[in-house]
């Protein structure tokens, strides 16, 4: 069984769609703890801080005021600490554009997806992330 | 002509003030590409008097020509230059030329030769008509539609988001209420017209992002019509309806794909979309082409529309009354034909069908003075 109780970091500056995933996940059955930092910044230096348990995926919006999320995850893969430059980052973004999603994966986003229109999309995104992030993947851990 | 200028014929003198009064500049260049005669209008228009212009050639460095794209336009290589060398006409070839005081002026150039290359009473004639208003004009208006297609990308971006919460959050609502709750039905309509919000913004964000993406290669009609008729062939199964095509398989055009696939879904679509349930849905595809131009028609025997409607179907949102959908359809279809230089032609009889026709010419043709 993997690890499955680690943090979920959310970096989005919505403080709604942050509230709107956290409910869908909890009514899939996510049971993580949920860390919400609302600029790439303050992201970072949540990440910088000595902890024990660094969260086991981040969640990360693209359209942010100052730090943007294609900056914010260029940043962590730069990271100085090897372990934080491990966490799996998936991209949540109301954009589809071609231009966001090749730019999120050349700075090593594991997944990207278009966030979704209603409940029902939520519900499904949330299910997938749970089954396979929170599932059948193994997560860093060290 | 007598020594002291005079002119000696009456038809020496009409030619004269016919050079005068032209509003159009005129200069004549001998064989050897010197300046001979110019008029008036050619003296305003490049800032130079005849006396300054007379036995200069194109290669003098007084010229300083450029490209519409900004780069220079070297003298043997400028429409009179071309003339006395291959003895063909030129046309329409627009030329910046700085003034002596620095001003850019645009002009429209058009060149013929006078005899045989070589012969020594050969003339280049190039008459050249001032566009630089007319380029100004026209930039101005290109940068005020950039100006607007970023707004309403923005706009159109910005509403994505609160639509989305929006329906999660009335998801959500509907989820907390018992079942048999009144309100239930209501949550239902919000969500319901978050959808259509949702839709109409995605198209008119694809209706921006047409010009942005024009890519015109050439290709195939039959191929483009094919990938149309086989993208709505679901439909088209269910109604029960069919779908012939007529289209020469040599036929070539240079066009957008991609976008030209997509109109013709959109018109195959109208065409079974209000379609008269009474009779069985005919609807049909043909293609043909002169030299010039393409000609996609699609004719339906649908439910046809009313005269009054036709004119403002081509307009984004106006959709007929008591139809589905947001009337995006017709105004993205003429969009694309509009982006090809074309026009689509609805032609329409109530209760009897519906022929809409796509013009677009074959060939990729830059507007005079756009780039």
């Amino acid at each position: 069984m993997p690890e499955t109780n680690l943090p979920i970091l959310i970096v989005d500056d919505s403080a709604e769609d942050v509230e709107l995933i956290a409910v869908y996940a909890s009514r899939v059955g996510i049971t993580n703890p949920i860390i919400h930092r609302s600029t790439g910044r303050a992201a970072l230096d949540y990440l910088d801080e000595p902890r024990s348990q660094l969260p086991g995926l981040i969640l990360m919006d693209i359209r942010m005021p100052g730090l943007d999320g294609h900056e914010t995850l260029s940043r962590i893969r730069a990271h100085q600490d090897r372990r934080v430059r491990m966490i799996p980052v998936v991209v949540m973004s109301t954009s589809d554009a071609d231009s966001d999603v090749a730019r999120a994966y050349s700075y090593y986003a594991n997944s990207y997806i278009v966030k979704p229109p209603d409940g029902a999309g939520l519900t499904v995104v949330l299910q997938l992330l749970k089954d396979y992030w929170l599932g059948v993947v193994k997560l860093p851990t060290a | 002509m007598s020594p002291d200028g005079v002119p000696d014929t009456f038809d020496e003198a009409l030619r004269r003030s016919i050079l005068a009064v032209l509003p159009d500049g005129v200069v004549v260049q001998d064989a050897k590409g010197v300046i001979i005669e110019v008029n008036a209008a050619a003296e305003r228009i490049l800032g130079l008097t005849a006396d300054q212009m007379m036995g200069l050639t194109s290669a003098d460095p007084t010229w300083r020509a450029i490209h519409p794209d900004g780069s220079d336009w070297p003298g043997d290589s400028h429409p009179v230059s071309v003339v006395r060398a291959t003895g063909e006409a030129v046309s329409d070839a627009v030329m910046g030329i700085y003034k002596p005081d620095g001003r850019l002026t645009w002009i429209l150039i058009n060149a013929i030769p006078v005899g045989q290359v070589g012969d020594s009473d050969f003339r280049a004639v190039v008459t050249f008509a001032d566009v630089t208003e007319l380029r100004e004009a026209h930039e101005a208006l290109q940068a005020s539609n950039n100006a607007l297609r970023e707004l309403a990308a923005i706009a159109s971006h910005e509403l994505q988001s609160p639509l989305r919460r929006i329906g999660a959050y009335a998801d959500l609502v509907v989820d907390s209420l018992a079942a048999d709750s009144p309100a239930v039905d209501m949550v239902a309509r919000i969500v319901a017209n978050v959808a259509l919000m949702r839709e109409v913004t995605a198209e008119l964000t694809s209706l921006i992002r047409l010009e942005a993406d024009l890519d015109r290669a050439r290709v195939a009609v039959a191929g483009l019509v094919e990938q149309a008729v086989a993208l709505v062939a679901e439909l088209a199964d269910r109604q029960g309806a069919t779908v012939d095509t007529e289209v020469p398989e040599d036929l070539v055009a240079d066009v957008d794909a991609g976008q030209i696939v997509s109109l013709l879904v959109h018109l195959l679509t109208n065409s079974l979309k209000y379609r008269e349930p009474s009779r069985e849905t005919r609807v049909s595809v043909s293609a043909w082409a002169d030299a010039a131009l393409l000609r996609i028609r699609v004719t339906d025997n649908g439910v046809g529309i009313a005269e009054e409607h036709l004119e403002r179907l081509l307009t984004p949102f106006q959709h007929l009354p008591g139809s589905q959908g947001h009337g995006m359809g017709l105004a993205v279809s003429s969009r694309i034909a509009q982006l090809h230089g074309g026009s689509i032609a609805i032609a329409s009889e109530e209760d009897r069908g519906t022929t809409v026709t796509v013009t677009i010419p074959r060939r990729l043709i830059e507007a005079v003075g756009s780039r």
